[in-house]
């Protein structure tokens, strides 16, 4: 029964970390401009395909096909993300719901290109992870080496960005784009690169989350279009938005308590915790589990 | 004044004529559940526009009202009219615990809130086996009868049209008078509204009954409709499909369901071009997320002015728009 | 990327066919309803593939008694809301001959009566024991494949008789082909007198399934009877080989698609399945059709595929029987037999099934091994 009781926790918590690496690139875009990302987890699909793309059908190097892709994305983090929906929308004084409207749209529309291009055929992801087949077995329990990787990367990440808005001098200017506009303008930061990074490094991140996300997922639609992208914020939201390494306890939290209620109470319910979950810590602690960083 | 009415009427002798125009009952049909969505985007434009509560879990309200009217119907042995009164009466009661959180957040926690409910509602209905037969839907729901007919795609539409009519003029009632005044207020300036005495969470409560017994009656429809319901109709999708039709119809205009339901409705099926089954999502999403992008105030608004510019008459833009 | 530019030069050859039949005088219309952008996309790619391989076939023979068939090809997205959209469209709309599809049992239960008002054909590959005659009561509604009843209890049964499970554990999805092939196997077993110890739901989308194999471990099971979609098979199986939980597992028919061995082609190996049609299949009929298939598409074909192959003869061979009446050939089609498809012949049964056609082989890392035929 321990056994039992610690593989369902580790595969929750392997869970658990994916949804909070999405979560991190929600509160990253929270808190460099104020807003929600509705087409968020598009960057996450949009990366697992080009890298696809690259690295199993074109068969670039591993290293060329991650670089590529990241950038890619980023790129259309810059271009079509900030250049038109965020441009046209702030331009015309639109509030924050032509922006949830705008970004949910851009979603479906990215959905429907996804399928057109690669056809809405899940392809198997290498595994360049690790085999799925031989996890790493401690006693009966047995823990994914990809799971490994994914924790490597997600406490890299945290303390590479608690680095970056604390000691360097972008990543303070950029908090202090994000806090007043007008202010951060005139003490001579430019405000406009400062947006566009912001949205880069959101989207990079989540790209890479992304081709973390495929091995579990495979390169399907479904990462673009499943709960997933809504786990993601519940996790950042828990976390209480302003906190990578919150969103990333949310995230734990979720995978956690999804995996008991399969155990304990029923498998048809296990995606009304998160929801649940999520809506009390809204209502009941809407500032998350976490103060801001 | 007197082209005005020339305009009115040739747009009521369309709306009149429609189905008889055509012996295509497919293109009655989709009408038909343009007409059934453009309730539903009705009831968001008072929301969401109006009132300014995000809603992105409105497929469940229009599931809750389906498979409300079909199971009382079909197990309790309502008539049909009861069956749409329980229908919009449960979506009503529902509402209020969606309107709670609402007390307390607004904007994308809100919206976060309105997608917990929606996906909770979908997982209870494909569980709750006993009563809502689970995925399998619920089939054999009886068609409309009135006077002995039972009622064919274009007795619907006539019946529809009248009922949106209504519901239009229920809508344009309201927002006109001190609740419109009252949702107004609430969107611009929430702190501001409750200082001058506005009771915020009374008039939230009553923009969310509203916009979920508007779609609660659309779900009862489109079961009447379809003779057919399953989970698969009441996705997140759905959800947000038809907040995207109030927005590509306008947002803060009266008419902007009515305009919208349709263009989002219509357009995927335009786009059925032989050999063009798996483009044609693509192309149509795309004109939306245009329109989104880069006519936030959505189709309504211009298509006023257009009318006014052809028939003339007055320039001040008609209904509650207070921008 | 490669894939959609080798359809993309298919599709100009589909235009034109099309543009080139209207242009000549009458011709036989087929309407095709399928998904080809929803979640069940693959299956759509496979049935278009296989129809139009006949539909060419037959055209380019001279068409049916002298007709040449025309396809008018619409997506349902494999949700019931468009299915019903689009099926009025190619009967009320395009007045097309014969419907094909669609392809999801809850798609069909949406759409039937559709078929049955305006008194067209509808043959569907979806296999929901929900669509029998007995059950709809529909005279215009005919399936072509082996209705999941017959199939899922060849699966119980299998399990019971050959792998002589005690303890079986389902894993089931949340869609209707999923939850009736439950209802199904839970009844069969009851039968043989055998309750299952564990029932557990994966909803589709879900990636992780610890929590569901471990309660099956904790049950004790014997046997594992796989009732999901393919993405959720993949899942299930990788993570059952992970956890090393190592009890036989016999899927349904999902669980015998390249879909889900290409997802996880180690994994999946020993997984035994109920198919409707297998590539490997030694039938000199079905290697014929398997060449052709893979002459023209430069991939192996998959089921539902071969059923609207067969489908679109079985049409013709009506036709060529009693002529274009509508009445004729549905009254035709209610007593058909006497036609051999790839499978073996087609006959009608009382609840209007084509074939009962099955087999269950197992999986062997490249390939499937045949154990049985039904």
């Amino acid at each position: 029964m321990l056994q039992m009781v610690l593989q369902n926790s580790i595969s929750g918590m392997a869970m658990g970390l994916l949804y909070g690496v999405i979560g991190i690139g929600v509160c990253l875009f929270w808190q460099t401009t104020g807003l929600i990302n509705f087409a968020h987890i598009s960057s996450a699909m949009l990366g697992a395909y080009f890298f696809y793309t690259f690295n199993v059908m074109w068969n670039f190097p591993i290293i060329i096909a991650f670089v590529l892709a990241v950038s890619l994305v980023a790129l259309y983090g810059i271009v079509v993300l900030r250049g038109v929906v965020y441009k046209q929308i702030m331009g015309r004084k639109g509030g924050r719901l032509e922006f949830i409207v705008a970004t949910m749209m851009l979603n479906i529309f990215l959905l429907n290109l996804v399928i057109v291009v690669w056809g809405g055929v899940p392809y198997p992801f290498p595994s360049i992870f690790g085999s799925p087949m031989n996890p790493l077995r401690i006693g009966r329990v047995a823990i994914q080496h990809h799971s490994l990787w994914v924790l490597a990367f997600t406490v890299a990440l945290v303390i590479g960005l608690n680095y970056f808005f604390k000691r360097t001098l972008t990543g303070k200017a950029l908090r202090a784009t994000a806090q007043n506009k007008d202010t951060a303008s005139l003490m001579g930061i430019g405000v406009g690169k400062m947006t566009a990074l912001s949205f880069a490094l959101s989207t990079g991140i989540t790209a890479i989350a992304g081709i973390l996300l495929a091995p579990i997922y495979f390169v399907s639609v479904e990462l673009g279009g499943g709960i997933i992208g809504i786990k993601g914020f519940a996790s950042a939201v828990i976390g209480g938005l302003t906190n990578p390494f919150g969103a990333l306890v949310g995230g734990l939290l979720i995978g956690l308590a999804e995996n008991f209620s399969v155990f304990y109470i029923s498998s048809s319910y296990r995606d009304v915790i998160t929801f649940v979950l999520l809506v009390f810590f809204l209502i009941a602690r809407p500032q998350g589990l976490f103060k801001k960083m | 004044m007197q082209r005005r009415k020339i305009g009115f009427s040739i747009i009521a002798l369309f709306v009149v004529l429609y189905p008889l125009l055509t012996t295509d009952t497919y293109k009655v049909y989709i009408m038909n559940r343009s007409l059934i969505h453009a309730i539903i985007a009705m009831g968001l434009v008072t929301q969401v526009g109006f009132a300014g509560q995000i809603s992105l879990g409105h497929a469940a309200f229009y599931g809750i009202g389906a498979y409300t009217s079909s199971l009382t119907v079909l197990n309790l042995g309502f008539p049909i009219w009861l069956g749409f009164a329980a229908a919009v009466l449960v979506c009503i009661l529902c509402s209020v615990f969606l309107s709670v959180p609402s007390f307390k957040l607004s904007g994308f926690f809100l919206s976060l809130t309105t997608i917990a409910f929606g996906h909770i509602v979908w997982v209870i209905i494909v569980n709750w086996q006993k009563v809502t037969n689970g995925a399998l839907g619920v089939f054999n729901i009886p068609p409309i009868r009135m006077f002995g007919t039972k009622f064919n795609n274009t007795h619907f539409y006539y019946l529809l049209v009248v009922t949106i009519a209504l519901l239009y003029l229920f809508i344009r009632r309201i927002t006109n008078s001190f609740i419109g005044r009252a949702f107004m207020a609430m969107r611009d300036d929430e702190l501001a509204a409750e200082c001058s005495g506005i009771n915020t969470r009374f008039f939230k409560l009553l923009a969310f009954g509203i916009s979920a017994g508007f779609a609660g009656l659309a779900g009862a429809f489109y079961a009447h409709l379809s003779g057919f319901i399953s989970p698969e109709s009441f996705r997140f999708a759905e959800s947000t499909k038809f907040v995207g039709m109030a927005v590509t119809g306008g947002l803060r205009h009266l008419l902007g369901g009515v305009i919208g339901a349709p263009i989002v409705t219509f357009l995927p099926e335009l786009f059925r071009f032989p050999g063009w089954e798996t483009y044609y999502m693509m192309a149509a999403t795309f004109i939306i997320l245009m329109i989104v992008v880069f006519m936030p105030d959505g189709l309504a608004p211009l298509l006023e002015k257009g009318f006014n510019k052809i028939f003339g008459g007055r320039d001040d833009v008609k209904g509650g728009s207070s921008e | 990327m490669r894939k959609y530019f080798k359809v993309l030069p298919l599709m100009v050859l589909v235009v034109t066919l099309l543009a080139g039949s209207v242009a000549g005088a009458q011709t036989i219309k087929f309407g095709l309803v399928a998904p080809f952008t929803g979640s069940g996309s693959i299956l759509g790619d496979y049935i278009r593939e296989a129809m139009m391989l006949a539909v060419d076939e037959i055209n380019a023979a001279g068409g049916i008694e002298g007709r040449q068939i025309e396809v008018i090809v619409y997506d349902d997205e494999a949700a019931p809301a468009t299915a019903i959209n689009v099926v009025k469209r190619v009967i009320e709309n395009d007045k097309v001959d014969v419907v094909f599809g669609p392809n999801m049992s809850s798609s069909v239960l949406a759409v039937h009566q559709v078929a049955a008002d305006n008194e067209t054909l509808m043959m569907v590959g979806a296999t929901s024991p929900s669509l029998g005659y007995d059950r709809t009561g529909n005279p215009w509604l005919f399936r072509l494949r082996a209705d999941d009843q017959v199939r899922v209890e060849n699966q119980a049964d299998y399990a019971v008789e050959v792998l002589g499970s005690k303890k079986p554990g389902i894993i089931y999805g949340t869609t209707d082909y999923c939850t009736s092939a439950r209802d199904v196997i839970i009844a069969r077993f009851a039968e043989h007198g055998i309750e299952p110890v564990a029932v557990e739901q994966m909803r589709e989308g879900d990636v992780d399934a610890t929590g569901q194999l471990l309660n099956m471990v904790r049950a004790g099971v014997d046997s594992i009877m796989g009732l999901t979609h393919e993405s959720e098979a993949a899942v299930f199986v990788r993570q059952m080989r992970q956890m090393g939980v190592d009890v036989p597992i016999v899927g349904f028919t999902a669980w015998g698609v390249p879909a889900f061995t290409d997802l996880a082609p180690e994994a999946a190996k020993g997984v035994i399945a109920v198919q409707s049609f297998t590539p490997e299949d030694t039938n000199p009929v079905v290697q014929e059709f398997v060449q052709k298939y893979q002459a023209r598409y430069g991939r192996l074909p998959s089921d539902p595929g071969q059923a609207y192959y067969d489908g679109v003869y079985a049409i013709k061979e009506v036709i060529e029987r009693v002529g274009f009446d509508k009445h004729a050939m549905r009254q035709e089609l209610e007593n058909f037999s006497g036609y051999v498809g790839l499978q073996g012949e087609l006959v009608t049964d009382e609840k209007h099934n084509l074939s009962r056609f099955s087999l269950i082989s197992e999986f062997q890392g490249d390939g499937w091994k045949i154990i049985e035929k039904y």
